[in-house]
């Protein structure tokens, strides 16, 4: 298994794999989300209940899916590098972020867009909401200490840490507010208002969520090799100012 | 070379942030032994003493030798002085921390601080400060010193004062390591090794 | 050891107890956020007394916030860390130290005084020692998260508001179970003490380690 890792751990290795893997994904990303939208907002029927904004749903579930999974991707890839200490574990974790910053925006106000509706209010305290709110305050926090200690190795630790106990912290937090609403609000609106998916429905979802997924690894794996090309640059400015 | 090594570092090189600092430092540090590290200014001398004080991690070999002991003094940039404190709080202290059982009124009039035995610390200037840091130095009984920069900003009579203090030391048969951009004038120490890193 | 850790906590005590801006700050704070409850409400009683526990519980979790800054920041500045840990003194007795004296200037004053806020802010009796129960359990575990991220930001620039964004999501869960377990004690429910306690006794095992772990990495 480590020695596996071993070999894609090195930054140069990992690009030569990850360059042709780009490429497909951004591909792919493009055409499955592309059909996903044809899909989603000209061909799928509306909702009985809702009409044309049951519609904003192909935006607004996929997205938090992604929000949730870049938390955990971030999460494992802090705790591989805390294990193993391979840099380009952390280097994955850390410019996830911005990404997952970007999708839970977009859940959140897709969320809120498409509660005004259905629902009659932009937000309610549910939990999931909340804690939903939370996790983006905790991506906010990741991308603060990124941002602050970028370019020292002193800041690795600090981020690789911080995400393990925001990734604890994550289910006490969604624990401790469905407690405290269960005591103190009667049976929440989303749960009444459940919505039967079709399959006519659930293709679109899922060819937004695969085009999402795809972005996700093309947006990442540009910002890594962005990230890897800057720092072999330094080194290498470094070593024409020293001869 | 028959005598016995204090601390040995055979290739060490270090990397942070994501630089390599320093590559292929090897030297030996022998009882009654002086290592001056020379080099200029952020070529890693302070680096160096820092991964043999176990803060930076690093990769080469670095062996104490477990014969004597192996408590390391090290003195830096950093002096650990809490400014409210006095001087004679912060001896007191470090007196209890390093279980030192001998007086130290001897090493107080040795640095002439007697009459500043109940100032403040944040009273004192840069030299004085200096003085407490190798006050605290003497107490750790120590074979092995460390010394960043340990000259640097003083004038003549604290200098002197501390090249005493470590050809002391060094009589005594302990080993110093020090880092210095200015030229240590140590004349009475035989056993010098001068390692350049650039 | 015992010897270590007495003689660091007599340190530590008194360099808050000298140091006077340290020992009072955060009780003052304390102070002057329980003001703004009242003047902020327009003179409404009744909304004064709804929510005189949930003030009491926010102002507690600010003024441990604040005063989180200068846990570590002294003695990280002046190299005093980086003595003790070339001189092998070990780390877990330094965070407890630590630990109890944060909780001995922030949170034991504003629990032994919360009662009094309580009727100040014309809370019901009844709320009194369930309220001093709550704090009891809740602000240790308020210094004990917040060790950890008081360490993670040490040696950054802008420190004390990066140290504001990053603690109070993890303040969450303790202030929510806090506030609700007041409420219930009047109804005779202990679940969410139950609770508490037991985030404090997985909290005081893993946190300081944690700390500990992040003060070794901040030291270079």
């Amino acid at each position: 298994m480590i020695k596996y890792f071993h070999k894609f751990a090195n930054p140069v290795r990992f690009l030569k794999l990850a360059i042709p893997i780009k490429k497909i994904s951004g591909i792919a990303a493009f055409f499955t989300i592309f059909i996903g939208l044809i899909f989603a907002l000209l061909l799928s029927p509306p909702d009985y209940q809702q009409k044309e904004t049951v519609r904003i749903m192909y935006i607004h579930v996929p997205s938090a899916w992604m929000s949730l999974m870049t938390y955990g991707f971030i999460f494992l890839s802090s705790v591989f590098f805390l294990i193993w200490r391979f840099p380009l574990f952390l280097i994955l974790a850390k410019e996830s972020v911005p990404i997952g910053i970007i999708f839970t925006f977009s859940a959140l106000i897709s969320g809120a867009l498409w509660g005004k509706p259905t629902w009659g209010t932009y937000w309610v305290w549910d939990a999931r909401l909340t804690s939903f709110l939370i996790l983006f305050f905790i991506f906010l926090g990741l991308k603060l200490i990124k941002d602050t200690f970028s370019n020292s190795s002193k800041g690795n630790y600090t981020f690789a840490y911080l995400s393990l106990v925001g990734g604890f912290n994550l289910p006490i937090i969604k624990f401790s507010v469905d407690w405290w609403n269960t005591l103190h609000q009667p049976a929440s609106i989303i749960r009444t208002g459940g919505i039967s998916v079709s399959n006519e429905m659930l293709a679109p979802l899922f060819l937004m969520a695969l085009g999402l997924f795809f972005l996700f690894i093309y947006i990442l794996l540009v910002s890594v090799e962005i990230n890897i090309k800057e720092k072999s640059l330094i080194n290498f400015r470094d070593s024409l100012k020293n001869n | 070379m028959s005598k016995e090594y204090l601390l040995e570092v055979k290739n060490l090189s270090c990397e942070r942030n994501y630089k390599l600092i320093f590559d292929n430092v090897s030297f030996k540090l022998c009882s009654g032994g002086v290592v001056l590290i020379n080099g200029n200014n952020g070529s890693g001398k302070s680096s160096i003493l820092m991964c043999i004080s176990g803060i930076l991690e690093y990769k080469g070999l670095i062996k104490i030798n477990k014969k004597y002991n192996d408590k390391i003094g090290y003195v830096g940039h950093k002096n650990a002085l809490c400014e409210e404190d006095t001087i004679y709080e912060y001896l007191t202290f470090w007196k209890k921390i390093y279980n030192y059982k001998k007086d130290f009124n001897y090493v107080i009039n040795f640095f002439d601080l007697r009459k500043y035995l109940e100032i403040p610390i944040k009273f004192l200037s840069f030299g004085q400060k200096k003085k407490l840091s190798f006050l605290r130095l003497q107490m750790i009984k120590s074979q092995i010193w460390l010394l960043d920069e340990p000259i640097s900003g003083l004038d003549k009579r604290t200098r002197s004062l501390i090249i005493n203090l470590i050809t002391k030391h060094i009589e005594k048969g302990g080993g110093v390591i020090a880092t210095s951009h200015q030229i240590i004038n140590l004349r009475k120490v035989k056993n010098i090794m001068r390692v350049k890193i650039d | 050891m015992t010897r270590l850790f007495i003689l660091l906590l007599s340190r530590e005590v008194k360099g808050y107890l000298f140091n006077t801006n340290k020992s009072w700050f955060a009780l003052g704070f304390f102070l002057l956020c329980i003001l703004i409850f009242p003047l902020s409400l327009g003179g409404s009683e009744d909304l004064l007394k709804k929510i005189s526990i949930s003030s009491i519980w926010i102002c507690a979790l600010f003024a441990n916030l604040i005063s989180l800054e200068s846990l570590f920041k002294e003695d990280y500045k002046n190299g005093t860390l980086l003595q003790y840990h070339i001189n092998r003194i070990p780390f877990f007795i330094i965070v407890f130290t630590k630990f109890i004296c944060h909780w001995l200037f922030t949170g034991f004053p504003i629990i032994i005084l919360s009662p009094l806020f309580l009727i100040f802010l014309s809370g019901s009796y009844e709320n009194i020692l369930g309220l001093f129960y709550s704090l009891l359990i809740g602000t240790p575990l308020f210094s004990l998260i917040g060790m950890p991220i008081s360490a993670l930001t040490l040696g950054s620039a802008a420190r004390g508001p990066i140290l504001v964004f990053l603690t109070i999501p993890f303040f969450l869960p303790i202030i929510i179970f806090g506030v609700l377990s007041v409420n219930s004690f009047s109804s005779g429910s202990f679940s969410e003490y139950y609770l508490l306690c037991a985030i404090l006794s997985i909290g005081i095992i893993f946190l300081p380690y944690i700390t500990i772990k992040i003060l070794k990495e901040s030291l270079e």
